[in-house]
């Protein structure tokens, strides 16, 4: 390994001090050729001699260990790598060359590299969200299913230059209709982004997570694996969980009332002691102990799950990411897979009976329902929301067809929010969409305790969703009547996407057209 | 060509039901399977497609995913459910090759998948093929 090129650092840091190499000499001991030789690279030194440079500069000792150096010859082979076209490209010499001789050009070739990783990430996250999004949702299945009766009629065409008048004329006809809405369609998205629906400045790190989550179908089989090689057990109990952070960790509980946890009391890793609140709910405690073996021995598999995601673009997204996944783990170690899913199955996904069985919260079992997508074992495809008494959803986790908005708040008659006006009382209804489609909505509103007097106590409701075929799996749609015959709330997706024009729950027009 | 012509067996002709409620894209399938020979039957939502598949059960069915009242799905979980309809050979046609909808179809047991927009000669050769294939009587 060739030494590290710190020399242009010595001579930046003795020439911003007004030293001469002569005088640098002098303090040091030695030759003022040996002080130009060490400048250029051309001696490596080390050790006490090492240190002395630094005390004479003003440095902190180490600081010319060369880490720095050592972090940006990674790059910079990382972007040789990257660039790599089967020719010859710029060898490891070389980039210690670039850095020793032009060190600025180095930091810059950096930046440049990253602001193009960064807006890599922005565009494939972009083109993730337009996968996603309501209107363009809505738009496309139009677009879909203009461009398919045309593609079919045309071939016919081209394919029975012999038809009879009539079927010809009929023919004529529908390719004239699908013309018609075909334009209509592109006026609607082309009105849209007009106006300003389309936010192009990059994603905030929420969208960047959500959309990563999506696309995986916030499934993680390596954490998963990871989990289960823990062999913590079934169910494993706070106890449980505390003596192992101790035994494997060396890292005890500090129980501190609420008015005394750190502001940041997200365990990251360092650090002997594990903050939690005192006298927090069990399931609360369970789940942040499982969050800190998590962060512990899942940091390997979170790092490689995050690495490889396009989605990921900004530090902020990677950050809160890494969050989620630790999340994620958590519920894996605390709601282990199989006996998990076996569990949901049989008790048909009564939150009650399954809170009870393994002593988790309601919103710790409805997330953990929206990860069992384990091929071969799969549980009921959900969606779920999280709405404040804003109405605001403030977590979403979407299902291919009952897409969400990003922003604001969904339908107002959907079930989540007619829970708001019963707290603890489960709301379990049917919604009908305009395109005929029919979801099982079920939501409640909770009001968790406020941990002082006059402290404001927040609203919140949590919903589940799933397509009406698989609502007889769930205990809650007994005595409801799921055939076609049943009685459907008329639900929209927003007003903006929804054609109900005598709603009268109506907030806004709506900017799509009736089509077809 | 060959492949459209050759569905049907020419003894007997094949009952086709589409369920498809965009009336354009029924209105093609409905040409493109009688050309090929068989006798085709239109529903326009899911429970006049279970309603005419209970009257007279047809041979094959080309279930649109997307319908209003019962979804394809429901209409393929009952037409499974029933011991009547069990074998009943359905192609599904969806608007998008979404994963989970495949998933999803084939859990519930459908013979056929197909995306559109959908070239012609791929409905009709799959409805071909499992009306050879695929069909009990």
């Amino acid at each position: 390994m060739p030494s590290l090129p710190i020399g242009h650092r010595v001579r930046a840091r003795r020439k911003g001090l007004g030293i001469t190499q002569t005088a640098l000499a002098k303090t040091l001991g030695i030759s003022v050729s040996y002080v130009n030789l060490i400048e250029h690279d051309k001696r490596s030194i080390g050790g006490a001699l090492l240190n002395r440079v630094a005390g004479a500069l003003g440095l902190e000792p180490g600081a010319l260990d060369g880490a720095q150096e050592r972090r940006v010859l990674d790059e910079l082979s990382e972007i040789a790598a990257s660039v790599a076209d089967g020719t010859d490209g710029p060898g490891p010499e070389s980039a210690r060359d670039l850095l020793a001789r032009h060190e600025p050009w180095a930091r810059v070739l950096l930046s440049l590299h990253r602001a193009g990783m960064r807006d890599q990430g922005t565009i494939s996250a972009l083109s993730n969200r337009f996968n996603q999004d309501p209107l363009l949702d809505a738009s496309v299945s139009d677009m879909l299913a203009s461009a398919t009766a045309i593609h079919s009629v045309a071939d016919i065409f081209a394919d029975a230059p012999d038809m009879e008048g009539d079927q010809r004329a009929r023919f004529d006809a529908i390719l004239k209709e699908e013309a018609t809405r075909l334009s209509d369609v592109a006026q609607t998205l082309a009105r849209a982004f007009e106006g300003g629906q389309a936010d192009v400045s990059g994603l905030s790190a929420p969208e960047e997570v959500d959309d990563f989550l999506y696309r995986r179908s916030n499934h993680f089989p390596a954490l998963e694996a990871v989990a289960e090689g823990l062999e913590l057990g079934d169910m494993p109990d706070a106890a449980a969980l505390a003596a192992y952070l101790e035994d494997r960790h060396g890292i005890a509980l500090r129980p501190l009332p609420l008015d005394a946890m750190p502001r940041a009391s997200l365990f990251e890793g360092q650090g002997r002691t594990l903050d939690v609140v005192q006298g927090a709910a069990p399931a609360t405690l369970r789940f942040e102990l499982a969050r800190a073996i998590a962060v512990l021995e899942g940091a390997d598999a979170i790092r490689a799950e995050i690495a490889d995601a396009p989605e990921l673009g900004s530090a902020a997204g990677r950050e809160r990411a890494a969050r989620a996944l630790a999340a994620y783990m958590a519920a894996a170690i605390v709601l282990p897979y199989a006996p998990f899913h076996e569990a949901a199955e049989a008790l048909r996904y009564d939150i009650d009976a399954l809170a009870m069985r393994f002593g988790a919260s309601a919103e710790q079992l409805c997330h953990r329902f929206t990860t069992l997508r384990r091929p071969g074992a799969e549980g009921v495809p959900f969606a779920m929301l999280r709405a404040n008494a804003a109405g605001y959803l403030t977590k979403r986790f979407p299902l291919p067809r009952l897409p969400m908005p990003r922003h604001g708040g969904a339908c107002p008659l959907w079930a989540v929010y007619s829970a708001m006006q019963t707290p603890d009382l489960r709301v379990a209804r049917i919604a009908e969409f305009p395109n005929g489609e029919r979801f099982f909505m079920l939501a409640r509103a909770t009001r968790p305790l406020a941990s002082a007097h006059g402290q404001t106590r927040p609203t919140y409701a949590l919903m589940l969703a799933c397509e009406i075929v698989h609502a007889d799996r769930l205990v809650y749609s007994d005595g409801l009547d799921l055939g076609g015959a049943g009685r459907a709330d008329p639900v929209g997706p927003t007003c903006l996407l929804c054609p109900r024009t005598a709603c009268t729950h109506r907030q806004e027009a709506s900017i799509r057209t009736k089509a077809g | 060509m060959d492949k459209k012509h050759s569905g049907g067996r020419k003894a007997v002709t094949k009952r086709v039901l589409i369920a498809e409620d965009e009336r354009n894209i029924a209105e093609s399938l409905r040409f493109l399977l009688t050309r090929a020979g068989h006798e085709v039957g239109l529903a326009v939502d899911g429970t006049q497609a279970l309603a005419m598949v209970r009257r007279r059960r047809p041979d094959a069915l080309v279930l649109d995913l997307m319908l209003p009242g019962l979804s394809g799905f429901e209409v393929l979980k009952e037409l499974r459910a029933d011991a009547e309809t069990r074998t009943l050979p359905i192609l599904m046609l969806t608007a998008k090759g979404q994963a989970t909808d495949r998933q999803t179809a084939e859990d519930l047991g459908v013979d056929a998948f197909v995306t559109k927009p959908f070239a012609n000669d791929e409905v009709i050769a799959t409805v071909a093929r499992l009306l050879d294939g695929g069909g009990r009587e």
